[in-house]
């Protein structure tokens, strides 16, 4: 504490200044950090993530729909002690309306398991292979709804089908941004054959037992992790037979293609500081700024003997809860200018999500006040006597 | 207002442009600019490869559908197969009529769609179907099952289905089984006079192939309401994906240009803070508010143009820099960032207003010093 801590000579009003650029250059931060990490965890939405439930993919492929494994393999771990139930899909994309789209094939009792879903509007899929459930955000995105009918034109391969639309489901996930068919109809636009499908997601009911491999053993477990560890070594114990299976965690595999891209997690951060760091001149300006209004307040203290430090360091600890403040309130208005946004900001066909991330509000704060009080530091303070 | 006030505001102008501060505040509008222009030319440069990725992919001949722009329930009018046919280039065409109905074999039923071909050769052909068991129709009353239905409903060549659509009934005898990892494993595939006796006449679309020149002639020669989409064409998905992707950057380029309304608020600010005494000359020489107000604006508008530029050439000459060190890294390839003369413009253009918005206010309260 400073010995000017008691002496209010900031006026609240001559702040608007510095909070201004404050909460503008927080929320070009926020909005950044938002769109980067939205887009990472967009990636782990096409593992469908849902808790307690692994996914098992090749390991070969560059991008997270472009894998293909065996359908087999869904009736091996199927018959693994202690897995629930297999979903194997595939994620196909195609054009609808000339909006590009993914087609997640499922089957839908498996499906149903391992994703809560809701029905919105109409029914479930039923045997048929031209009917189609829209993702609710997927459905206000392409003007469709229950009874429509959408021409899915495919990219990958010179496929067409004409779907019916028989239900609007919601699941609160980026699964809401897709539309889902039966897996013989997804795999018309994607694979060369029935047998191949692009991922499956295994659920265990309780973690499988410790120690205890496919086949045999016992003990507890834990956790999605250890399940993971299980179905990797299972998966190993086939190979040649499966292809390249690994097994991840929804994260983990989300990991694995966004690392690939150099989109790790920390560089994330990194690119939204560094996004900051390009306001703090404008910070810089606006501290100067104030310190320049209140060239009389300063001046008395000067002439009453306060030394420059003190003054500035007295100066930094009153900002501090305003700059804090106000940055925080940019990272929110960042939230909600995304949320704002909504189906305008979309990757790959999939909504950016308005997740309000506490590391990513810390830091921007941190970031912030650590501009300012440096920006402070380097000032030269009005001397006593040249107020007024 | 006369003459020499002009001059005066003109020779306050120049005065406010010499600031001392004019610098840093050059450099606190640059910046958050710099970063935009980076983000814009990087983005063009991405669209550019993919463009001319897709033209590469574009030469050869393709596989194309036309259809109603409603989808394949609305019947194409009369012609159009002639009119696709009769164009030079265009090769395999099939017309088609889809139709749904209800087949039952025995007490086994389901809900097919019945695919009817003015040419089931050239189907056969476009969609690289095999026949796996049986043979081809060779009259109307008969029809392939594809495999899938085949084998929901049990079906093997010599069977006969009663089939039911809307308008009429009818009965289909299966010749064959047929295998393509299409659609058409899980339909009826038929002659079009059996579909047109079941639905009626009138196409739902035909498909054929085509190179892009011959596929743009088709287009030209359609009426409207027919659209001739190109079947597997990725590059139509990544420019939609690139699309997307472009939303983003004009987004996040809103939070910028409220960074640079925001520091000229400050900018402005400090002005009226120290420049009082300027304005009320001004205004004993005989400039009326609005004037003081206009060379408060104009200076800001000047100083967000310098930066507009400033922070361009930054931003182009930073993003090429940039790609070229994570080249170097081995953390990426290298990058062509360019920006066309419309985004450079828009650039300046937005900076300036979102400039002069934000310096209106201190503007305004600096307009009213006397002295």
């Amino acid at each position: 504490m400073t010995g000017l801590t008691r002496y209010m000579y900031l006026d609240r009003r001559r702040l608007a200044v510095l909070l201004a650029v404050v909460v503008a250059a927080s929320t070009l931060a926020g909005v950044t950090g938002i769109l980067l990490l939205g887009a990472r965890r967009g990636v782990e939405a096409f593992a469908a993530p849902t808790r307690g439930v692994a996914v098992v993919y090749d390991t070969s492929s560059r991008t997270p729909f472009t894998g293909l494994l065996p359908l087999s393999l869904a009736q091996s771990l199927a018959g693994v002690e202690g897995v629930e139930t297999v979903s194997p899909e595939v994620l196909a994309p195609c054009l609808v309306r000339g909006e590009p789209v993914f087609l997640r094939g499922v089957v839908p009792e498996n499906f149903s398991e391992t994703v809560e879903l809701r029905i919105v509007g109409g029914r479930s899929l039923s045997g048929n292979p031209y009917e189609a459930l829209a993702g609710a955000r997927a459905a206000e995105r392409l003007g469709v709804g229950v009874g429509d009918r959408i021409l899915a034109v495919g990219v990958l391969k010179p496929v067409y089908a004409e779907l019916v639309i028989v239900g609007v489901y919601e699941t609160g996930t980026p699964l809401d941004d897709e539309i889902l068919v039966h897996l013989e109809t997804a795999q018309w636009f994607r694979t060369s054959s029935y047998s191949q499908v692009t991922l499956l997601r295994v659920k265990t009911e309780k973690p499988l037992p410790l120690g205890q491999e496919p086949g045999g053993g016992d003990g507890r477990v834990s956790d999605l992790a250890a399940t993971v560890s299980r179905l990797a070594r299972y998966l190993e114990s086939l190979a040649g037979k499966t292809g390249k299976a690994g097994a991840a965690t929804p994260k983990g595999f989300a990991e694995r293609y966004v690392e690939d891209l150099g989109l790790g997690r920390e560089t994330l951060y990194l690119l939204t500081l560094v996004v900051l760091l390009f306001s703090a001149a404008g910070i810089a300006v606006a501290v100067d700024t104030v310190v320049v209004l209140h060239r009389e307040e300063i001046g008395v203290l000067r002439t009453l003997g306060a030394s420059r430090r003190t003054v500035k360091a007295d100066m930094a600890l009153k900002l501090a809860p305003w700059v804090t403040c106000a940055s925080l309130l940019g990272v929110l208005l960042a939230v909600a200018l995304v949320g704002a946004a909504g189906q305008q900001l979309l990757l790959l066909s999939h909504r950016i999500p308005p997740l309000p991330d506490p590391l990513l509000a810390a830091s921007t704060a941190a970031a912030v006040l650590l501009v300012v009080v440096a920006a402070l530091a380097r000032l030269r303070l009005p001397e006593g006597g040249e107020a007024g | 207002m006369n003459h020499s006030t002009l001059e005066a505001a003109a020779l306050a102008l120049k005065a406010l442009l010499r600031r001392r501060d004019t610098r840093l505040a050059l450099l606190a509008l640059a910046l958050p600019l710099s970063i935009l222009a980076a983000l814009t030319a990087t983005a063009n440069h991405l669209a550019a490869e993919a463009e001319a990725l897709a033209a590469l992919a574009e030469r050869g001949e393709a596989h194309y559908l036309a259809h109603s722009e409603t989808g394949l329930q609305a019947k194409l009018g009369p012609g159009i197969a002639e009119t696709i046919r009769g164009v030079e280039g265009v090769e395999h065409p099939v017309a088609l009529r889809v139709v749904e109905a209800e087949a039952r074999l025995g007490n086994r039923a389901a809900r097919v769609r019945i695919v009817g071909a003015d040419s089931l050769e050239n189907l056969l052909r476009l969609r690289k179907a095999r026949i796996v068991e049986g043979e081809k129709p060779a009259e109307p009353g008969e029809a392939l099952a594809g495999a899938l239905l085949a084998e929901e409903l049990g079906l093997k060549p010599g069977d006969t289905l009663e089939i039911a659509a809307r308008r009429s009934k009818t009965t289909l005898r299966i010749t064959g089984i047929v295998s393509s990892h299409t659609p058409l494993d899980s339909s009826l595939t038929t002659t079009m006079e059996t579909a047109e006796q079941l639905a009626g006449p009138g196409l739902s679309a035909v498909e054929f192939k085509a190179t892009p020149e011959a596929a743009g002639r088709v287009e030209e020669l359609l009426p409207p309401g027919i659209v001739v989409e190109r079947l597997g064409d990725p590059w139509s998905f990544a420019a939609g994906a690139e699309k997307q992707l472009l939303g983003l950057v004009e987004w996040w380029a809103l939070t910028v240009y409220a960074v640079v309304a925001a520091s000229s608020y400050v900018v402005a600010a400090r002005l009226a803070a120290e420049a009082g005494r300027e304005a009320g000359l001004l205004r004993t020489l005989g400039a009326g508010r609005p004037l003081v107000l206009a060379t408060v604006v104009v200076y800001i508008g000047v100083l967000a143009l310098g930066a507009g530029v400033l922070g361009t050439a930054m931003g182009l000459a930073g993003s090429q820099t940039a790609s070229t060190l994570l080249w170097w890294a081995g953390a990426g390839r290298p990058l062509a960032p360019f920006l066309e003369p419309l985004d450079a413009a828009r650039i300046l253009a937005l900076s300036v207003a979102a400039a002069a918005a934000g310096s209106l206010y201190p503007a305004y309260r600096l307009s009213g010093e006397t002295l």
